[in-house]
């Protein structure tokens, strides 16, 4: 298990969660290299999201802006964002994520997503807003007698 | 006796006093078919609508009209007020924006911080808040005992579901469909939401 030290030589868990990521997924809008099962705000159930650290921004599309309704709150300006797959318009919202663990516990983040009404993608958990308050690393699956593993843990 | 009615008797009587003789008693009664001279005509006509004019229902319909056209001039005003502070947080929040679409997120946090210093505004204030870096906290414990389970029915079953929305509880299918809203609706309907694992193949 991974540690590590606070400013006073005290040693601390580097992570506090765990969970098998899914690695390597195909899905008819592209191959997902990284996902990992999250929940968002206050809704009962997961989804998988991949996980990206070279994504701006965690963005959500039509589905879960539906499910999710009023948690998302009052729309700031619209954006444009451009993806891989075209630029897209959307507001930022300020929304809880909760990385689900196998082993430790739960990682929620209180979060910043971008909700993209046309987006056609797969949910994305992208660096700004998200990953850049945690710590978090990447076991590769060599084989299915040994899947990967994602720890992650707030920094 | 009115006020109207008091100037109405002293007119006549200062008109009699000049030698005209009223073509009325003063209990109202017609004595005489005379008309009144032209000039007596004329300064009693000037006197009555002096009367009415400042007369307690004329003076009230004025200020009624006075109050009406300020009230629609404040309308206008507030509407130009309203517009003028919307164009205002446009130009405000409008590099904040360039800033954002162009991934520059520390300058962003950096210029909302030092915008909310100089003018604050609920509208700025929303704009920090998602600006703003994100918090982790540590739950009490792992909810996703069952992740295993469900990561086993998609290594086995992705293919047969390529391009729909499954829903698994447990490694087990509870339901699939091309559209994840209509899927999330009828799990919702049948009270079996919770604790479902959503992915789309």
């Amino acid at each position: 298990v991974l540690h590590r030290t606070d400013s006073r030589g005290t040693f601390l868990p580097w992570s506090q969660g765990s969970a098998e990521p899914r690695l390597d997924e195909e899905r008819q809008t592209g191959r997902l290299p990284v996902a990992v099962w999250c929940r968002f705000g206050a809704l009962p159930h997961r989804e998988l999201a991949m996980l990206d650290t070279g994504a701006h921004w965690t963005l959500i599309g039509p589905e879960l802006i539906e499910s999710l309704g009023d948690q998302l709150g009052a729309e700031l300006d619209s954006l444009t964002m451009s993806t891989r797959i075209g630029n897209f318009k959307g507001t930022l919202h300020r929304l809880p994520i909760h990385l689900i663990a196998e082993q430790g516990a739960d990682v929620t983040v209180e979060a910043t997503c971008l909700a993209l009404p046309d987006w056609e993608g797969p949910t994305i958990l992208g660096f700004h807003g998200f990953l850049e308050r945690l710590r978090f690393a990447l076991e590769p699956g060599m084989s299915a007698d040994t899947p990967g593993r994602f720890y992650f843990g707030g920094a | 006796m009115g006020r109207a009615e008091g100037l109405s008797r002293t007119l006549l009587e200062s008109a009699e006093g000049a030698g005209w003789k009223s073509p009325f008693t003063h209990e109202g009664k017609r004595a005489v078919d005379s008309p009144l001279p032209p000039s007596v005509r004329r300064w009693a006509a000037r006197s009555r609508e002096q009367v009415t004019n400042i007369g307690p229902y004329q003076h009230r319909t004025r200020s009624d009209k006075a109050r009406s056209g300020l009230a629609q001039r404040v309308a206008v005003l507030e509407t130009e007020l309203s517009q003028l502070k919307e164009r205002l947080q446009q130009a405000e929040t409008a590099p904040l924006i360039q800033l954002v679409e162009a991934g520059r997120i520390t300058e962003a946090r950096q210029l909302v911080s030092l915008l909310l210093k100089a003018s604050p505004s609920p509208r700025l204030e929303q704009w920090a808040r998602v600006l703003a870096p994100p918090e982790a906290s540590v739950a009490p414990a792992a909810t996703g005992g069952t992740l295993a389970r469900d990561n086993a029915w998609l290594r086995a079953n992705a293919k047969d579901y390529a391009g729909r929305w499954v829903a698994l509880r447990d490694g087990v299918l509870v339901d699939a469909d091309a559209s994840r809203v209509a899927l999330h609706r009828r799990l919702e309907q049948t009270g079996e939401l919770e604790g479902i694992a959503f992915a789309r193949l």
